[in-house]
């Protein structure tokens, strides 16, 4: 952990205010929070390989910009570039035109091949309502569900009240469930 | 107090299960961050915002001298650009130009004017000066001017020039005009 963060401390934008051990401590801080970082991105990607690649852009602007931004809630703020990070390539993929992968199966190693092909298909529904959703339900539901924040820390993410972050997050889990349900009800019929 | 609706359960574990072996599998690669790629400075950042006429006019001057360049080139230097004739001179070939400038009077008065159409008369001569058509060939009088005797040809039109017969015709033309007018 040390020696990463060490390693990654290079690629700070250097800042005469900072001191190295300023530094040090930056990118430590931030690195204590790449597995939420991309636990998120998997939420808003839907597959391991691009939330990797995502989590590696939001850390390179991270970093980049730390010693500028200086963030007083370093989790808030590095989510929040997260998010918006996975919003661009949304963006720029719907420009270009190129789906979004709702499910990658390499992302998941299922034990039996029975088992498998079932929990894909519930996962696939499943990523397939969250995809559905609007942006606003969205947010909040990954960030909930995907990076396990509290409504606190994602009202702070978001910069709006706990209690609107409430009110979506049960909107959002109440059209996901619809939706489930909804496919496996036309399954089973 | 959160509510969570009846039934999520199941979707929170199948959330839960997919995002634990990605986890898993992300922290077992290991994470190093990439730097991020630092920001090429183009062209146009070198430009302060507000030059734009600066640019432009530089621009223009620019094109200015490639311009003058080019036609050197073209012309293998000043030296063999032609002098330009003086607007004056080249509008004094003109009858009406020059009797523009002097009472109508005078004009008619003076008699025989001297040669005041100098290139018309240089460019006559020049023709003049041609290469007579070969001697021997029988002459026709009623032939058109252009089979006729180049020698008695040659005699009359240097006579009309030299007389500046076309001139004053014009010149007498004009008068009546103007009387009549």
């Amino acid at each position: 952990m040390r020696e990463t963060a060490l390693a990654i401390e290079g690629t700070m934008t250097g800042s005469p205010d900072l001191t190295m051990q300023e530094r040090e401590r930056g990118a430590q801080e931030l690195l204590a929070f790449r597995g939420r970082v991309f636990c998120l991105c998997l939420g808003f990607a839907g597959n391991a390989a691009d939330a990797h690649d995502l989590a590696q852009e939001t850390f390179a602007k991270a970093l980049a910009h730390f010693d500028q931004d200086r963030p007083d809630n370093p989790q808030a703020w590095i989510l929040r570039i997260a998010r918006n990070t996975c919003l661009d390539l949304a963006r720029r993929r719907k420009t270009r035109g190129v789906q979004i992968a709702v499910f990658d199966a390499a992302a998941v190693d299922w034990s039996t091949p029975e088992s498998h092909a079932g929990r894909e298909d519930e996962i696939r529904v499943v990523r397939k309502a969250i995809a559905g959703l609007p942006r606003r339900l969205r947010d909040v539901l990954v960030m909930r569900e995907y990076a396990e924040l509290s409504y606190q820390e994602i009202a702070q993410a978001l910069r709006i009240s706990s209690g609107t972050v409430m009110s979506r997050l049960n909107r959002a889990r109440q059209a996901v469930l619809h939706f489930y349900r909804e496919e496996h009800h036309g399954k089973n019929t | 107090m959160e509510k969570i609706p009846e039934g999520w359960s199941e979707i929170a574990a199948l959330i839960q299960e997919e995002k634990n072996k990605a986890l898993d599998d992300f922290q077992r690669r290991g994470f190093v961050p990439a730097a991020a790629p630092r920001r090429r400075a183009s062209l146009l950042s070198l430009f302060k915002p507000g030059m734009g006429p600066a640019l432009a006019a530089m621009a223009a001057s620019l094109l200015l001298a490639a311009g003058l360049v080019s036609f050197w080139l073209l012309r293998s230097g000043w030296r063999n650009v032609p002098a330009a004739p003086v607007l004056n001179d080249i509008l004094q070939g003109s009858i009406l130009y020059r009797a523009a400038g002097q009472p109508e009077a005078k004009s008619s008065e003076a008699g025989p004017p001297g040669p005041s159409a100098p290139y018309f008369t240089a460019w006559a001569a020049a023709g003049l000066e041609r290469t007579a058509i070969a001697a021997g060939e029988p002459i026709d009088p009623s032939a058109p001017v252009e089979h006729a005797d180049p020698g008695e040809v040659r005699q009359k039109i240097g006579k009309v020039i030299r007389e500046n017969t076309l001139e004053r015709l014009l010149a007498r033309f004009r008068e009546i005009h103007n009387k009549e007018a």
